[in-house]
């Protein structure tokens, strides 16, 4: 997964050549895109070993007019896995999270500038687990196959605060950092399917299924120290 | 003209992994076996608890009334029908399969009867089945009755004895 987001990083970085190509004159709006760098900066300093960054935003995007402190800021994040074995056996994992919200920033010396933001997020994971385990014996005709299935899905929906600050490396880019705290509503459903198919001597093939469903509720604090390194484009 | 592009190409990208995530299918009826609470989007996977009907076998005899002194002595008064029906489900989780043995009593005489009578049912395998009752069949017509069995033995291929031990005609 890391090296996709190091992919990622790499197109970001090459996009933000065109954004170079565009004129300052008559400007009343800077765009600021910033992409989630640690997986890149792991690669290339060779940090090997280093612990996942907890911050689920690989991408983020703040709309701010040139002459007010205040701005526009979203956020994206997205993971997905998938793997398949030789006997059927499947994983498939989405996660998503996006936040929206407003912000105040301002320049602390020339070239470093700290905000604060007010967001609302959302984050959605699905995962989905299947196994197959099988026994077959022809010469008694005994078939004992059990499909088993686990479907989950964990949503949340809240808000909180963001702080955030940077350190302009030029005139068209940045690298920064920022730390979350948000209060979530989370939901968790989760399904579980258990399949049997029996065939014992010459009697009929036997179908048992056995589903356990079930919904919890919750609340939590999720709060993110601002170990996210990104780097920001302007344009 | 560059801000319209990068900003088209981060809405499409938005846009199409909330579309494309936040979709899970399976079966959304609380009612089916395999109901899933996580999926929102049915995909016609639902299935039914739905009960199956199976003859697993049939004797057949004439029942002959030994009672000396009957008016219907040493004659066939009933043609008796047994029929071995298995229940089960599609699905184990359904229910547990049951059988039952179906007696069906067809009056053969021009009288209203009432019998007091008795069956065994041998099968291949040398289990027996027992049946005793009082039964009344009116003229022309016939009676049924069902009696709970288990489904390890089948009566296909087995002998059936009636024994008419008591009997009024009118």
């Amino acid at each position: 997964m890391s090296s996709i987001k190091s992919v990622i990083t790499s197109v970001f970085m090459l996009l933000s050549v065109f954004a170079f190509a565009q004129s300052e004159k008559n400007k009343t709006i800077n765009h600021f895109i910033g992409i989630q760098a640690n997986p890149l900066l792991q690669q290339i300093l060779s940090f090997g070993g280093a612990a996942p960054v907890a911050n689920p935003y690989l991408m983020k995007y703040t709309l701010k007019p040139k002459k007010s402190p205040f701005e526009l800021n979203v956020g994206i994040g997205y993971d997905y896995e998938s793997t398949e074995q030789k006997n059927g056996a499947k994983i498939l994992i989405h996660d998503l999270s996006g936040r929206i919200g407003i912000g105040y920033k301002k320049m602390i010396t020339k070239k470093f500038e700290c905000g604060i933001g007010l967001d609302i997020a959302i984050n959605n994971q699905t995962n989905k687990t299947t196994n197959i385990t099988s026994f077959q014996f022809i010469g008694s005709i005994f078939l004992d196959s059990t499909i088993t299935t686990t479907n989950s899905i964990n949503s949340g929906f809240g808000g909180g605060f963001q702080f955030n600050m940077a350190y302009h490396l030029n005139q068209r880019m940045l690298i920064g950092t920022e730390a979350t705290y948000y209060y979530l509503f989370q939901e968790t459903k989760a399904n579980n399917e258990i399949i049997n198919y029996r065939k014992d001597g010459f009697n009929p093939l036997v179908i048992t299924t056995t589903i356990d469903n079930s919904k919890n509720t919750g609340r939590a604090l999720d709060f993110n120290l601002p170990v996210a390194i990104f780097l920001i484009v302007k344009f | 003209m560059v801000n319209l592009k990068v900003g088209n190409l981060l809405l499409i990208s938005i846009c199409t992994l909330l579309f494309s995530s936040c979709k899970t299918e399976g079966c959304t009826d609380e009612k089916a076996i395999n109901y899933n609470i996580v999926a929102d989007t049915d995909d016609g996977s639902c299935r039914y608890c739905e009960e199956l009907t199976l003859t697993r076998g049939t004797v057949a005899t004439s029942a002959y009334d030994n009672n000396f002194g009957s008016i219907y002595y040493n004659q066939a008064v009933l043609q008796l029908n047994v029929k071995q029906i298995e229940y089960s489900y599609n699905d184990a989780s359904c229910g547990i399969p049951e059988c039952k043995l179906e007696y069906t009593f067809v009056n053969l005489i021009n009288h209203n009867a009432t019998i007091d009578v008795s069956t065994v049912i041998s099968t291949t395998v040398g289990t027996e089945f027992y049946f005793s009752n009082r039964i009344s069949v009116p003229i022309n017509s016939s009676y049924t009755i069902d009696e709970a069995t288990n489904c390890f033995y089948s009566i296909d291929g087995g002998n059936i004895n009636v024994n008419v031990y008591n009997s009024v005609y009118n």
